[in-house]
């Protein structure tokens, strides 16, 4: 455990991602405290709309007045919160999946197999479109219906490991002291599959919140007045030669929080990865 | 060869079923009947026309009779009327299509084209600072938000600068053009859409190129040319080079659906007359028969680009087609 903290403090990259992460984690903890102004709060007047960084707004004002960074130190809670349980979703059924997959084999094996092929074989925002289109847009269905079309891959990953440890020595030796198929799979086998599911988890929390963006910035995510980051930019879209700040700094963020997943996601691939060492 | 084809393709109607269920099985979120849906709160439409509908789509007959019916319309591609003007689903969808397709093309040329070379001296200057920033330049690529790429673009290039046009595909005055400068202007409203569709799929195609390519390199036939004295250039670019390119023709496939997908998002901001679009604003309408003929085409699309994808690779590779 000690190796792996010294290796992440070695890897610019990964601890590059962790500060960035750890960074939005305590934005959005403490929004109320950090918010300088109430990021509802409406102010019409020509003096307050759209206007450009400044000291009293340190992001700027958005068409309505609102304070930008207010907008922005909340819209962390739901980008974070979406990411969180969207994908806290997708652990759930792609791991049982892949285990069932996996430990049991034959005929189970390829029925799993074969609707996560068919999965993969929808184009997946579309899928999510319709859907919220059908359930009308509303952040719980944007996070239950994220984690519903994203477990595939982990599917496979958790399915292909067990295919390969279920036939190791201590696997055998516990099955043949008696143990039972829920206490193999899951006792035994599953924590040592482990590595490949937690960059599976961080890169998937990435993914999340660039869907939950795209999805916001469509209007079928989260709705206006509550801020995400991907709804202010879609206001912002209309202002795009008056008003920079409320495309450039939102998408901005998205990029940064993004990118510090996949960072971290990857350099675990290679920490974990005893293959890769040399 | 052929008969490679034909058990390659034939694998695709167990998946086209498995579709057909999940699709069935959203189309039954949709809150309340079809009937309101097409009609809503029309107070010229009463119940018993409202009832003459149902009888006419079937929808008055038990599920699994409606799933049946249903799936013999799809295997001829009748996804009925459009909700909104009552023109049938397929003919909207064919004069959206090639849109699409133009977009799609002129996308993975353009990504083929930037991640290959980019893949390629990564994996021979492996683990250089140079490797390094690559794999920062693609990873940013891939946390960037599509749509937010576009409307950055649309900043610059199109609203600062005032480069390239912002929107639409073909404007009305583009027909008194002569051939080739309606071309030519085609291929300048294609620039930006093409730029933000592509830059997501850099990271993936590059890396993979990288890694097949440190595969390549480090194989015998690699350490027997370089033995044999040839130069380090003729060592990658006649022997590795020709192997290395073999898996990436697979991928193709795999870039597929996230085109299809990103073309909904992109499509709408660009004004761009595709199939994306189309999906899009009937989604937002309601169009229950051109949301699902859409879904269905789209689905169908990655399904053909797989097997493509397959038959392409069994023929620059012939050991595949024996396993």
């Amino acid at each position: 455990m000690n190796d792996m903290f010294k290796e992440i403090v070695k890897n610019k990259q990964v601890l590059f991602g962790v500060v960035v992460i750890l960074f939005m984690f305590i934005v959005a903890l403490f929004a109320p405290v950090l918010a300088t102004h109430d990021p509802l709060e409406l102010d019409l007047s020509a003096d307050v709309r759209l206007q450009p960084p400044s000291a009293e707004h340190i992001f700027g004002t958005d068409d309505m007045g609102r304070d930008l960074f207010s907008r922005m130190v909340y819209g962390a809670r739901i980008s974070l919160s979406v990411g969180f349980i969207a994908v806290a979703i997708m652990l759930v059924i792609g791991v049982t999946l892949g285990v069932i997959a996996g430990y049991y084999g034959k005929w189970v094996d390829t029925l799993i197999m074969r609707l996560v092929e068919i999965m993969m074989c929808f184009p997946r925002f579309y899928l999510i479109l319709m859907i919220l289109a059908f359930l009308g847009p509303s952040i719980i269905y944007v996070m239950i219906v994220i984690g519903l079309t994203s477990w595939t891959g982990l599917t496979r990953l958790v399915r292909a490991e067990f295919l390969s440890l279920r036939e190791r020595e201590y696997a055998i030796a516990a099955k043949a002291l008696g143990a039972s198929d829920m206490r193999i799979a899951f006792r035994h086998i599953l924590p040592n599959a482990l590595a490949p599911v937690f960059v599976s988890i961080t890169l998937s929390l990435g993914g999340a919140i660039l869907l939950e963006s795209g999805l916001s910035f469509l209007g079928l995510g989260v709705q206006i007045p509550t801020p995400s980051w991907g709804n202010i930019i879609s206001t912002g879209r209309f202002y795009i030669d008056s008003a920079w700040w409320l495309t450039v700094i939102p998408g901005l963020s998205i990029l940064l929080t993004v990118l510090s997943f996949y960072l971290v996601g990857e350099g675990l691939r290679v920490i974990l990865d005893p293959r890769m060492k040399r | 060869m052929l008969s490679y084809i034909i058990r390659r393709s034939l694998l695709i109607i167990p998946m086209l079923l498995g579709i057909s269920l999940i699709t069935l099985m959203i189309m039954h979120l949709a809150p309340g009947d079809p009937a309101s849906l097409r009609y809503g709160l029309n107070p010229e439409v009463g119940g018993s026309a409202r009832t003459q509908f149902r009888e006419i789509y079937g929808l008055d007959k038990p599920v699994h009779v409606q799933y049946f019916m249903w799936l013999k319309r799809m295997a001829v591609l009748d996804f009925g009327n459009s909700f909104i003007d009552d023109r049938p689903v397929i003919q909207k969808i064919g004069e959206r299509l090639p849109a699409t397709l133009l977009l799609s093309i002129a996308s993975i040329l353009l990504i083929y084209s930037i991640s290959i070379p980019i893949g390629i001296s990564s994996a021979v200057k492996a683990n250089s600072p140079y490797d390094r920033l690559m794999t920062i330049v693609v990873f940013i690529g891939y946390a960037t938000p599509s749509f937010w790429f576009a409307l950055i673009l649309i900043m610059f290039f199109g609203v600062r600068l005032e480069w390239f046009p912002i929107s639409g595909m073909r404007p009305w005055y583009v027909d008194y053009y002569p051939f080739f400068a309606s071309l030519k202007d085609l291929a300048w409203r294609m620039v930006l859409p093409v730029m933000a569709t592509s830059l997501v799929s850099l990271a993936g195609i590059s890396r993979y190129m990288r890694s097949g390519m440190l595969e390549v390199l480090r194989q015998d036939y690699i350490r027997t040319a370089r033995a044999k004295g040839l130069s380090e250039r003729r060592v990658i670019y006649r022997h590795a080079l020709k192997n290395a390119l073999l898996p990436i023709v697979t991928i193709a496939s795999m870039i597929l659906p996230s085109l299809i997908g990103g073309s909904f998002i992109i499509e709408t901001i660009f004004a761009w007359p595709g199939m994306g679009r189309l999906g899009y604003e009937a989604i937002m309408n309601h169009d229950l028969p051109t949301v699902m003929g859409v879904g269905i085409i789209s689905v169908f699309l990655t399904l053909l680009g797989l097997i493509l994808a397959d038959v392409l690779y069994a023929v620059v590779d012939p050991r595949i087609r024996y396993e």
